[in-house]
């Protein structure tokens, strides 16, 4: 996606290319400015974070709740520092955007579960995005 | 530490070694109980006998004096392997009832099994060896597993103690069933919910406690009673010393004193908690710095008044799940397993893994640590 603007609070970057979508990497998901907000690892460029919720929505990596979710193939590469494996990209409704998103881990935060419908998504098909190891460790709340 | 690995070549989602048998679980529903004792002592001519010790039965081992067949397998690095023809030819191979896309957690105790996929639980009847025979043609069984749905909610965590069974279940809650030291032929555990919602339980006679979140630990009220059940030899090498008391009921949520002293020693270290590990006289705390903290919180079993925290050491990276030996902790990170050892982090299996687990309670099992990997279940048999 190209940079569209440097706001106050974050860089805002479009558009997706299924949904024509835009997106906003959050300074308080880059840099411990907030309490209780996650950050993205300092290996995660900024492009490449709006990369992932471009993954994600051309993939349509979207669960029952309208939330989008990203993992690498077979959640090998490490997105937090917190250890974190997998994005998460909370609904939003206005239209283009911007939507935000941002490392999450079930063993810290309970609230993020990966749902069945995504485990189930990533796992399926003739070329998986995870392997049964993988999603097991989903499912069981290990990543 | 001295170790020796037997490994059991195949693509197994869990395993779990109970009776005679490594139990082993495949993604197609089987499940194969491969006799570990008679492949050693076919298929290994002379270190049949010392691999028995090792990998089948614990109990015919002096750990201070091994003997020199023990001795000389425990080589640095040593394994055996055991291809898939002959995990099928020493297997007795069952059909689960039930499909599954993940097996979530599995144990066996007094002579059940449960485990948990990710829509339910169920139970079976744990087999012996006596309770199979092999005809000369093939094996065979002469009882079914008497497999059943026992709850519709997914277990993350079975724990199994004082002759009850907990199942923590994210969400759906913590479950806990009693009487699971009877010794009824059809008895079958009956769960009821006991919290709200649970990232980890542990037994205690006065107490159990609970993960109300992932870094969130209550206590409930618990009673139990003097164990009236009398098991078999067969259960006792499986079981470990039998529990002298068995929990009886679950009451509410107490010991509101104690989880604030366990709280304020954790707030005292200045740093946030990402992660809580339940041990039956312990909690683990993983820190987002990356360090790590035993509270310890119990006293001759009971709930302690007087809870004190220990000196932080490193974490071996994310941990994302525990369990227990003998010989230390182990904790599963992301891309390789742990043992906690001397006061340091020694690297155990060097790969993921589906599944790793100790068998702390178990006679013939003590030394031996299961990692269920893609390719391969290790059986990891160690020693000082």
């Amino acid at each position: 996606m190209n940079r569209l603007a440097a706001e106050s609070d974050g860089i805002v970057f479009g558009f997706t290319s299924r949904n024509a979508r835009t997106y906003k990497s959050m300074n308080y998901h880059r840099h411990k400015i907030k309490k209780n907000k996650t950050l993205w690892s300092p290996t995660v460029a900024v492009t490449e974070e709006a990369g992932f919720f471009n993954a994600s929505d051309d993939s349509v990596w979207s669960c029952h709740a309208g939330n989008h979710w990203w993992v690498s193939e077979n959640a090998v590469r490490v997105i937090g520092q917190l250890g974190e494996r997998v994005a998460f990209f909370p609904r939003c409704d206005n239209h283009p955007g911007p939507w935000h998103g941002y490392p999450v881990s079930v063993t810290n935060d309970e609230h993020y579960e990966v749902p069945e419908e995504i485990i189930s998504e990533w796992e399926s098909g003739k070329n998986p995005h995870i392997d049964d190891l993988v999603a097991g460790r989903m499912r069981k709340f290990k990543i | 530490m001295r170790r020796i690995s037997l490994r059991l070549h195949g693509a197994y989602v869990e395993a779990y070694l109970y009776f005679d048998f490594a139990w082993l679980i495949s993604k197609d529903g089987l499940i194969r109980a491969f006799d570990i004792e008679e492949y050693c002592s076919k298929r290994l001519n002379g270190s049949g006998n010392a691999a028995s010790k090792l990998f089948a039965n614990n109990q015919r081992i002096t750990p201070e004096n091994l003997d020199p067949e023990v001795n000389r397998l425990l080589k640095p690095q040593s394994s055996i392997d055991v291809s898939e023809n002959d995990i099928e030819r020493f297997s007795y191979t069952f059909k689960s009832l039930f499909d599954f896309k993940s097996i979530l957690d599995f144990r066996f105790y007094y002579g059940r099994a449960f485990y948990s996929t990710e829509k339910s639980i169920q139970q079976f009847t744990a087999q012996g060896r006596d309770d199979l025979e092999f005809n000369g043609i093939g094996r065979t069984v002469k009882q079914p597993l008497h497999e059943r749905l026992v709850s519709d909610s997914a277990c993350r965590q079975f724990q199994c103690r004082y002759g009850a069974v907990s199942a923590a279940c994210g969400r759906d809650g913590g479950l806990i069933g009693f009487g699971a030291n009877s010794d009824e032929s059809n008895w079958e555990i009956e769960f009821g919910k006991f919290a709200a919602q649970s990232y980890g339980i542990e037994l205690n006679p006065d107490a159990i406690s609970n993960l109300h979140t992932p870094t969130e630990v209550e206590f409930y009220r618990a009673q139990s009673s003097r164990a009236t059940a009398d098991i078999s030899n067969k259960l006792k090498s499986e079981e470990g010393r039998p529990d002298k008391l068995e929990l009886t009921t679950v009451g509410e949520r107490s010991y509101e004193e104690q989880t604030k002293l366990i709280a304020n020693l954790v707030r005292q270290v200045g740093q946030a908690p990402k992660r809580i590990f339940l041990f039956k006289s312990t909690l683990w705390i993983e820190f987002e710095n990356g360090t790590m903290r035993r509270v310890v919180a119990t006293e001759a079993d009971k709930v302690s008044d007087n809870p004190t925290i220990t000196q932080s050491f490193a974490a071996p990276g994310r941990i994302l799940a525990t369990s227990l030996t003998s010989i230390g902790v182990i904790a599963e990170g992301d891309d390789q397993v742990f043992l906690w050892k001397n006061k340091r982090w020694h690297v155990l299996v060097d790969d993921q893994v589906h599944s790793v687990r100790g068998y702390m309670n178990s006679r013939r099992y003590r030394n031996v640590v299961t990692a269920v990997r893609r390719d391969q279940v290790e059986l990891i048999s160690l020693f000082n």
